[in-house]
Order: structure tokens, then C-alpha cells, then sequence
């Protein structure tokens, strides 16, 4: 199981960092989870398969973890020679179908008629998904958007977690322990626990807003 | 300003119980491992 950090910023614009975005190649899977502004872009520059990616999850709606969603369908139709033909498929939690509505609306009629199949899966907090064999995705609710969830991504008797957005909760560490994680709750930070079990519950610090309890950017009003 | 920041030393100093075991970094776009 791979794991690439394509972006790890946040809506603070960096000369380093564009918006979230992460990638899981496991077996035949390529999952991609968020897909903020710059993520498209950066993966070309990183080299990774972009064309090739299979899955598309969504941990939230918030635009800095979702503005590059159009950008990726219209890549794989018109970025490249010959366009797309393989299926896609896009999960998220409940609301994931209104929002590629909404997308295509604003972005580009298309959206969910690119040329390719498009599957939209909403996954429910506390449901999981095989994506493949072998390669189970799960979801738990966090606290952020009213919709947020995490991925709990399991693969060759590896476990990965990715929080997307969360303000603290002192449950959601327990629910991670022992798993590969990754958060990226504050202005351009991940945060992260190792592989080995022997070295795991590492946790970084973030700089918490009091009065609000949510880490995820300056902008953030929850 | 975030990037700037001695994660390990933060952890040591809020955590310290953890400060042994842990094994912090902070992901940059385009870091790549197997997991």
C-alpha cells in the first residue's frame, strides 16, 4: 500500500502546498481522497497516475477539499489522447450526489456524463465499501462539516487512516490506533502516526482555536 | 510559519508521556511511501 501526499495546504495559498489531496494505490485500486484546488496539477508534476486513478472519496464539501473535482473529470476527458473510457468511481458521505450535481451546474454540464461511467456512492458514517478485492474503505463521522467523515482504508493487512478536516475529539485517536494517519487539521500541517505498532500513537500538536475547537484553517467559522 | 515549526519538540512538550515513541513528521506535497 502506497500512500502519496499530493497536497497538504490549505486555503492559505503556499508556494509549496495546494489544497488537500491524497493517494492510496493499493492492489489494482488508486484512490485519490479529496480533491482540493492545485491537486490535478500537482500530480502531474509528482508523476503519479492521475489518469489512471479509480476512486475518487471525499471526506467533505468544503471547496478547498472538493474545488478540483471538475478540474479532474475534465482532464480525463480532454487532457489527454485518447480521453478516459474507464469508470470512476465517487464517494463521499451522504450529499456526495448533490454536490457533483451542483459542481456540474456551476462548472460544466458534463460532469456526470463525461464520456466515462461515473458512479456516485454515498457511504453512510459507520458503512463500508470493497473497492476492489482486498481493499475495504470504511467511514467515521468527525466533527467539522455537519457531513464530514474519515476513511479508515484497509489493504494487505494494512490500515490507513485519513481524518480529512477535524476539530479535536478524543475519541476519533482511539479509533485510529495502530493504523498509518494522517490528518491534515491545521493550516498546512499533517499530522501522523508511523506503521510499526511499536512506534505508533505519535501525535503532533496543532494550534488549536479555543473558542471555535476547530483546527482546520484561519478561515474556518465552525 | 507552520512549516517552520519543531514538530518533534511540540510533541515533547505537550506529550511527553509520548515523547519516546513518537515519530512525527511533517508530510510535504509529494512525499511517497509504502504505508
Amino acid at each position: 500500500v502506497r500512500l502519496t501526499t499530493v497536497g497538504t495546504g490549505s486555503v492559505a495559498p503556499s508556494p509549496t502546498r495546494v489544497n488537500p489531496g491524497h493517494l492510496v494505490e493499493a492492489g489494482p485500486v488508486r484512490l485519490l481522497m479529496d480533491c482540493g484546488g492545485g491537486v490535478v496539477h500537482r500530480m502531474a508534476t509528482l508523476g503519479t497516475d492521475w489518469a489512471g486513478l479509480t476512486h475518487l472519496a471525499l471526506t467533505h464539501f468544503d471547496q478547498d477539499h472538493t474545488s478540483d473535482v471538475a478540474a479532474l473529470f475534465l482532464a480525463w476527458r480532454y487532457g489527454q489522447l485518447p480521453a478516459r473510457a474507464e469508470p470512476v468511481t465517487v464517494l463521499g458521505p451522504p450529499g456526495t450526489r448533490a454536490l457533483m450535481e451542483r459542481l456540474a451546474a456551476a462548472l460544466w454540464d458534463r460532469l456526470l456524463a463525461p464520456g466515462f461511467p461515473v458512479h456516485v456512492d454515498e457511504v453512510a458514517p459507520g458503512d463500508a465499501r470493497t473497492l476492489a478485492p482486498g481493499v475495504t474503505l470504511a467511514t467515521r463521522a468527525v466533527r467539522h462539516a455537519p457531513e464530514s467523515v474519515a476513511f479508515d482504508v484497509r489493504a494487505d493487512g494494512r490500515r490507513l487512516v485519513y481524518t480529512g478536516d477535524t476539530a479535536p475529539d478524543p475519541e476519533l485517536g482511539a479509533w485510529a490506533r495502530g493504523a498509518t494517519s494522517c490528518s491534515p487539521s491545521a493550516r498546512s500541517r499533517m499530522r501522523w502516526r508511523s506503521r510499526p505498532t511499536s512506534r505508533r500513537r505519535a501525535s503532533a500538536s496543532s494550534r488549536r482555536r479555543p473558542t471555535r475547537g476547530c483546527w482546520c484553517s484561519r478561515t474556518c467559522t465552525r | 510559519m507552520m512549516d517552520q515549526l519543531d514538530l518533534p519538540a511540540l510533541v515533547a512538550e505537550r506529550w511527553p508521556a509520548a515523547r519516546d515513541r513518537a515519530r512525527v513528521a511533517v508530510a510535504h506535497d509529494g512525499w511517497s511511501a509504502a504505508v
